[in-house]
């Protein structure tokens, strides 16, 4: 009886690998609704168009603690971090009862381990008969803190190596404490994540110590100079300056803030803060084109103070804590502390924590050798000869440059997934992505669905 | 018990108005400027918020915080194990009794339209809907009045105050702690079924309200997971009482909005006619170029 189910799903299982393979070939029939490029960035599929696998909702899963791989530096810096039990970095794991191929995922700027697409990424393969171990970015403060060997983050060999040890020392774990059954070792990551899954998978080729099979890139940065300069200019000062009247920020914000005050008085709201809630309240206040792009800078620059914040303190910068003081939430200075982190931008970053760093272990190196170096153009190689290796991305994502659509056509030939639509991983929820991206992985393994 | 709470708030509230003034900030002067300081950290000032007691603020936050992750998240688990129609049942009977505050907060802000919803909304609920259990109103498609004495203050004039993180109830400001008060004294007097006397006095009661009060809060602490989560919150909370009570007294941010889309799309216009034009003045020179040689 087993025999023949497990017949039958492999059946199933070729079908749908055909069918995702003559709907790649045919670009002209995807039917992601939302074309403007910015819109589907922010919003994501719209509630009908959304794969049932990626549906919100609750999975079996588990948060794991890792303890920080320097602790008396961290005490040092942190004094009341230990007192206040948050001395360590989280990942968690969504498991099946039985034996299951492990999926590792790479979150993406400032995403953690169980927020936005992270989360969404958990729930697609649990869902899908797979285990999931998710993976907070390096982007974020606890990563850079707790995890991170240089205390920086965006040199991508030196994320991928603690992104490499982070992985292990987690798959140790879960594998002690779980008593996890696994079959196969996969990698999958988006945006930044995936940029940083290529070099953790260049690495793993070279030191064999997890041995991924099978490895999907979505929607990955390709010049990570390209991608943090598109989000930061997404609008400008003068632009907002301009739009709103040469006022502050404040004007920016005031008007979107009242249409959502509004809308939640006129639908009687109980605040849903899941995808589609706020899928209804951005459409439902009539957001337009100028409001998409603020919001997205706006979370990108949240996103950013936070890191500046962490690598500033951990390398005793100066520029946002004065170097020798201990840093506690409680701290009454701590407002003047994020106004500054909120003062920077992922350039000032690179140009002024970054490169001081990255100039100690290469001395002499260029910002452009840097740049090279910390982008696909370093892997291109191993990417080129790696059949293992699958990349999906959309035309019109906002975090390319000029050219880069056309770098991954000819580094990963007929192993890239192209499509016209879908903004910066706007599509990862949509129908025909989750079918692609599960196909990639091999397809529903679970027999109960 | 629950009076009790609002008077431990109360003096909470006004004690620290002498001891916890806002000092210079002297460890500012030890911080490296990367040069841009000046002209950007002034954008970011629209973030802050009057709180000249934050090393309290702060604090309270911390043993919030604390109390949500060791008691009421773990209550709340045990709460969850009542099937959802029965808890949605007394959220709705709660809130029935709360309509006593939204109509004498409309009343008190001269809002007769919604003073006459809410009427018809407890009149509706209380019957059709047996004793509150059953949100009827709102399936007619009568709107709830989300009204507060603090908002009574504000649409009169009174600012928010010191911005102020109420011991186990969470962020506010001193006006809208204040409002808490009256509206509780209110509805104590006021003493729908005996329900408010009976959310003071009977622990049971009162254990289910306040079960009920943090069920109905989406938000978890180390939600949003920055080290700047308390300065977020704060901005959030204060625009957020601050719109309440602005948002019925705006019509036409619609029209604002489309105005700020038009200049938006002129700029982008302009842009792009200007970067043609460079283009083509690229293509002239070149053309002149290869015409000399």
């Amino acid at each position: 009886m087993r025999v023949i189910a497990t017949m039958a799903l492999a059946g199933l299982l070729a079908c749908q690998f055909v069918l995702g393979s003559a709907a790649r070939a045919d670009v002209a029939n995807y039917t992601f609704p939302i074309t403007d490029a910015v819109k589907a960035t922010v919003l994501g599929s719209p509630p009908a168009d959304i794969h049932p696998l990626a549906v919100a909702g609750a999975i079996p899963e588990i948060t794991y603690h890792l303890p920080p791989i320097d602790k008396v530096d961290l005490e040092k810096r942190f004094p009341k971090l230990n007192r206040r039990g948050l001395m360590h970095f989280d990942f968690s794991l969504a498991y099946q009862k039985g034996p299951a191929p492990l999926i590792v995922s790479i979150a993406g700027t400032g995403a953690a381990h169980n927020t936005g697409k992270a989360q969404l990424i958990k729930q697609i393969f649990q869902r899908a008969g797979y285990h999931v171990l998710s993976i907070s970015s390096p982007s974020r403060a606890d990563f850079i803190m707790m995890a991170s060997t240089s205390d920086h983050v965006g040199m991508s060999p030196i994320d991928a190596k603690d992104l490499y040890n982070v992985m292990q020392r987690a798959i140790a774990m879960v594998k002690a404490k779980k008593k996890l059954q696994i079959t196969d070792y996969y990698l999958t990551g988006y945006s930044l994540g995936a940029t940083q899954g290529a070099f953790v998978a260049a690495l793993d080729a070279q030191e064999k110590k997890i041995g991924f099979k099978k490895i999907v890139l979505v929607n990955p940065a390709v010049n990570l100079f390209t991608s943090v300069s598109n989000l930061t200019n997404i609008v400008t000062v003068q632009q907002i300056q301009e739009v709103v009247g040469g006022k502050t920020t404040a004007d920016v914000f005031d008007p979107i803030l009242h249409r959502v005050a509004d809308y939640y008085r006129r639908n009687q709201g109980d605040f849903d803060l899941s995808g589609e809630g706020l899928y209804k309240v951005a459409t439902g206040i009539d957001m337009n084109d100028f409001d998409y792009r603020a919001l997205t800078r706006v979370s990108f620059g949240l996103s950013t103070a936070d890191l500046v914040f962490a690598t500033d303190v951990m390398n005793q910068y100066g520029y946002v804590v004065p170097v020798g003081v201990g840093v506690a939430s409680t701290d009454r200075y701590a407002h003047d502390w994020f106004k500054r982190a909120m003062a920077w931008n992922f350039i000032d970053y690179f140009h002024l924590m970054v490169m001081p760093y990255w100039r100690k272990l290469h001395p002499g190196a260029t910002e452009e050798e840097a740049i090279h170096a910390f982008s696909l153009y370093a892997v291109q190689d191993y990417l080129k000869n790696a059949p293992n290796v699958h990349v999906m991305d959309n035309v019109d994502d906002i975090i390319l440059g000029p050219g880069d659509i056309d770098f991954l056509r000819a580094t990963f030939g007929d192993r890239a997934l192209i499509y016209p639509y879908g903004g910066h991983c706007g599509n990862m929820n949509f129908t025909t992505n989750v079918n692609d991206m599960v196909a990639l992985f091999g397809g529903v393994l679970r027999s109960q669905s | 018990m629950k009076r009790w709470l609002y008077v431990a708030l109360l003096a909470v509230a006004l004690c620290p108005l002498t001891t916890f003034a806002e000092e210079d900030n002297a460890a500012g002067d030890r911080v490296k400027d990367p040069g841009f300081y000046g002209e950007r950290i002034p954008r970011i000032d629209f973030m802050d918020v009057y709180d000249p007691w934050q090393g309290l603020n702060r604090g309270i936050y911390t043993f919030n915080a604390q109390l949500d992750r060791f008691v009421f998240l773990p209550a709340l688990r045990v709460y969850d194990i009542i099937p959802k129609p029965a808890r949605t049942g007394i959220h709705n009977f709660f809130e029935n009794i709360n309509e006593v505050q939204n109509l004498t907060s409309s009343l008190l802000q001269l809002k007769m339209g919604k003073a006459a919803r809410t009427t018809g909304r407890f009149i509706i609920n209380t019957t059709v809907g047996i004793g509150g259990l059953f949100d009827v109103a709102s399936k007619m498609g009568i709107k709830k009045a989300d009204e507060d004495f603090g908002q009574v203050l504000g649409h009169w004039g009174v600012p928010q105050g010191p911005y102020f993180v109420i011991p186990f109830l969470g962020p506010s400001n001193l006006r809208d702690a204040f409002g808490k008060v009256v509206d509780n004294q209110i509805a104590t007097a006021v003493n729908v079924f005996e329900i408010p006397e009976e959310e003071t006095e009977n622990p049971y009661v009162f254990t289910v309200w306040a079960l009920d009060s943090r069920e109905a809060v989406n938000f978890r602490y180390g939600q949003l997971q920055s080290p700047f989560e308390y300065e977020m919150v704060r901005f959030a909370v204060s625009e957020a009482r601050r719109i309440m009570v602005e948002s019925d007294e705006s019509a036409d941010r619609a029209a604002e909005n489309a105005a700020r889309q038009e200049r938006f799309q002129k700029r982008e216009d302009a842009a792009e006619a200007a970067a043609y034009a460079d283009e083509l003045k690229a293509e002239e020179a070149k053309q002149a170029q290869q015409k000399q040689k």
